[in-house]
């Protein structure tokens, strides 16, 4: 398989230190009975300090899997079988079990899928959140107790909780409640960078809105770099600065979301965007035909070709794609991966239809 | 019922209802009993006519807590009402014949919110898909059995290869969740109440999902109760729409006038705060305020203490369903004066569907 060598980095002319996150060919493989399941197949992707990331992706697509791999948080079956990952110039791949226990939370925190779940039933808020200071905290650092105690209260008033929530029981707490307590044990040691993996799934609109902006004030406060995993285009729209695209184990686009979503360059993209319902129009819902992949067996060449609407010279999509199709091998479709390319500063995408000479 | 008379062939008429399923002053408390002394108002007073002539697609939309799924466990009368009655084909559920409660069953199919709940880990999934048709004898043979099996996999999107002689936990979510559409499928009901049938799927196969959904209204006929707290995809789906908080029906009617036209305070942050699919139109910066959990004491309107329109009278009683045009009505003291009277049953400010 031919492989994206280079990093989706800016040529624009910032220094090397604006950027926080770097993910180099990253492979994360699962062994089954079936046989190896290439979940996250050489992403590439970096992120800047202080930006906001967003990456969707069908399920299945990998994106889970991938944001687990970059906190190695990953469970077997999966496993990193290639790449590197920098975060702050340090490989994160390379470190000891010791020394990643100490890079999360403090650099690198997960606001984890639906809060409801991730809360310990039987400990206080408070002891939630001290638990999380003292295991990430290296030994004789810790503060005393009553710095640690004012950092509860000072916390949890962060996230727009009253500091009486430190003695309650997550039981007593409303579901978006639990999510800003989530939010508060995440910044507790004012990471460089938050992971937040569809930290609204289970939440309701208004207290979605509430989330994600409250999680947009801390992360503007404290300059981290947000990356969020999602399948809500919406959402998306709504929070990040740059997003990435995941089909079947590969980042096929990464741009900025304004570029998104009014110019979208891949197929699977702009069939994506063009599927995304809103209320001001009825009647423009349309998915996209066929489903994903199975990864034990990807369809040989470019992954999407078999629900590809430029590769099937679907009729509804012909327009603007006609000149570039024009000039396309569509055999190539059907037998070679395509690179992921960067055919304008910081515009990533993996398709024949901008390779070179096409 | 004025409106929903109207056009309607007395050949429809099933008993002389014309409703396939009628609600009349419908409501659901639950505790009160000796463990939990505070009563919760689930469903508040709902009364709302369901057609037999083009019932079209009603949302039910709402947060949790609303009381939506206890309204969709009411119409397929898994639970009680605690006050009023629920009519199929005019005849009360809670009182039907062995043989009209096994047509009741039939004929309003759920398609349920948890898709791992509804399976027994132990069976295949096949069990689930298999006993329908054997219990209401829709197949001749195995081999036909397993063909309309198939085909109302195909239906939903899904290969049977892939799922057909699995475990429930070796699918995804989506995966469970097409399934139970399929199990609906299977009984060409009446009626179908969805609660959150697309909740765990993806954008692409949210829109295959609820496309099939469409193609049951349209196609067979077939009246679809679509719970969501999704606004964008009942939106796009319904008819017709009825906005509930805390047990309150608190705004109804068509659902282009109710989502882009909202009448009551509650409606209007709810649609304020849909994450819209366009980086330009971001969301304001200003806090909504704060969820507040259910005030036992307060007799008027459920939405009074987070309201930024307050009044004296909203904490004193609960308001009417004001008419706010011909098809839209709400529940909210700020329409008053300006109302055209108030509306009995929700279903009187529906549009007729096409």
């Amino acid at each position: 398989m031919t492989t994206a060598t280079a990093t989706p980095e800016t040529t624009s002319p910032r220094s090397p230190s604006d950027v926080l996150l770097e993910v180099e060919n990253l492979k994360v493989y699962y062994d089954t009975d079936a046989g190896q399941v290439k979940a996250v197949d050489d992403v590439s992707f970096t992120l800047r300090r202080g930006e906001r990331m967003g990456l969707v992706g069908e399920s299945g697509s990998g994106k889970t899997t991938m944001a687990m791999a970059l906190m190695r948080l990953h469970k077997p079956p999966a496993i990193i079988a290639g790449g590197t990952v920098r975060l702050d110039g340090v490989r994160i791949l390379d470190l000891n079990d010791e020394e990643m226990r100490q890079t999360r939370l403090r650099d690198l925190a997960l606001v984890p899928q639906g809060a409801m779940n991730s809360l310990n039933p039987v400990y206080r808020v408070r002891d939630q959140i001290v638990d999380g200071i003292k295991h990430h905290t290296p030994k004789g650092e810790m503060p005393n107790k009553g710095v640690v105690s004012e950092r509860v209260v000072e916390l949890l008033n962060s996230v727009g909780l009253d500091g009486s929530v430190a003695d309650m029981y997550p039981h007593e707490l409303s579901g978006g409640m639990k999510q800003r307590v989530a939010l508060a044990i995440a910044t507790s040691l004012r990471p460089k960078m938050i992971l937040a993996d569809e930290p609204t799934s289970a939440l309701d609109v208004v207290v979605q809105r509430q989330i994600m902006l409250t999680l947009e004030q801390l992360q503007q406060e404290m300059q981290a770099s947000v990356l969020l995993v999602g399948h809500d285009m919406g959402l998306m729209a709504q929070f990040a600065d740059v997003l990435g695209v995941m089909y079947a184990g590969h980042l096929v686009e990464f741009a900025p979301i304004g570029e998104i979503f009014e110019n979208p360059k891949h197929p699977y993209t702009k069939k994506l965007i063009s599927s995304l319902p809103d209320i001001q129009v009825k009647g423009q819902f349309t998915g996209i035909e066929g489903l994903p992949p199975t990864l034990v067996v990807p369809p040989p060449g470019c992954r999407f070709h078999p629900r590809c609407p430029v590769y099937n010279d679907d009729e509804d999509f012909r327009g603007e794609f006609t000149d570039l199709r024009g000039g396309l091998d569509t055999s190539l479709c059907t037998t070679v991966d395509p690179h992921l390319n960067e055919i304008e500063p910081r515009r990533w995408v993996a398709c024949h239809l901008y390779e070179e000479g096409n | 019922m004025a409106t929903q008379t109207l056009e309607r062939t007395p050949s429809t008429s099933v008993n002389g209802s014309d409703n396939v399923l009628e609600l009349q002053n419908v409501s659901k408390v639950f505790g009160g009993g000796l463990l939990r002394r505070t009563l919760t108002v689930a469903v508040d007073n709902v009364s709302l006519g369901i057609p037999h002539d083009n019932p079209g697609i009603i949302a039910v939309a709402g947060e949790s807590g609303s009381g939506k799924t206890t309204l969709a466990r009411l119409m397929l009368g898994i639970i009680p009402p605690t006050e009023g009655a629920i009519y199929f084909n005019g005849h009360d559920i809670a009182s039907l014949n062995r043989r009209d409660r096994r047509e009741f069953r039939r004929e309003v199919q759920p398609i349920m919110q948890d898709p791992f709940e509804v399976y027994n880990p132990f069976y295949k999934v096949d069990h689930v898909l298999m006993s329908p048709v054997t219990n209401f004898g829709l197949a001749q043979n195995k081999r036909e059995a397993r063909d309309l099996v198939i085909e109302s996999l195909e239906t939903v999107g899904l290969r049977h290869q892939e799922t057909l002689g699995r475990f429930p936990h070796q699918l995804s979510g989506g995966q469970r969740q097409r399934i139970m559409v399929a199990r609906a499928l299977l009984l060409k009901p009446r009626i179908i109440v969805a609660d959150e049938p697309v909740s765990m799927v993806d954008a692409s196969l949210r829109a295959t999902i609820l496309g099939s959904i469409d193609l049951l209204n349209k196609e067979l006929g077939i009246a679809v109760i679509y719970i969501t707290h999704d606004l964008t995809t009942a939106f796009q789906i319904s008819d017709n729409i009825i906005v509930m908080y805390q047990g309150s029906v608190v705004e109804t009617g068509r659902v282009e006038d109710v989502i882009q036209n909202p009448q009551h305070p509650y409606t209007q942050l709810l649609v304020e705060s849909i994450p819209r699919p366009d980086p330009k139109e971001r969301w304001g910066r200003e806090m909504a305020s704060q969820e507040t959990g259910g005030d036992a004491e307060n007799l008027g309107c459920r939405f009074a203490p987070r309201c930024p329109f307050v009044m004296d009278e909203c904490t004193a009683a609960m308001p009417p369903l004001y008419r706010t045009g011909d098809t839209q009505a709400a529940l909210c003291y700020l329409h008053r004066d300006t109302a055209s009277g108030n509306v009995q049953s929700i279903s009187d400010v529906f549009k007729t569907a096409n």
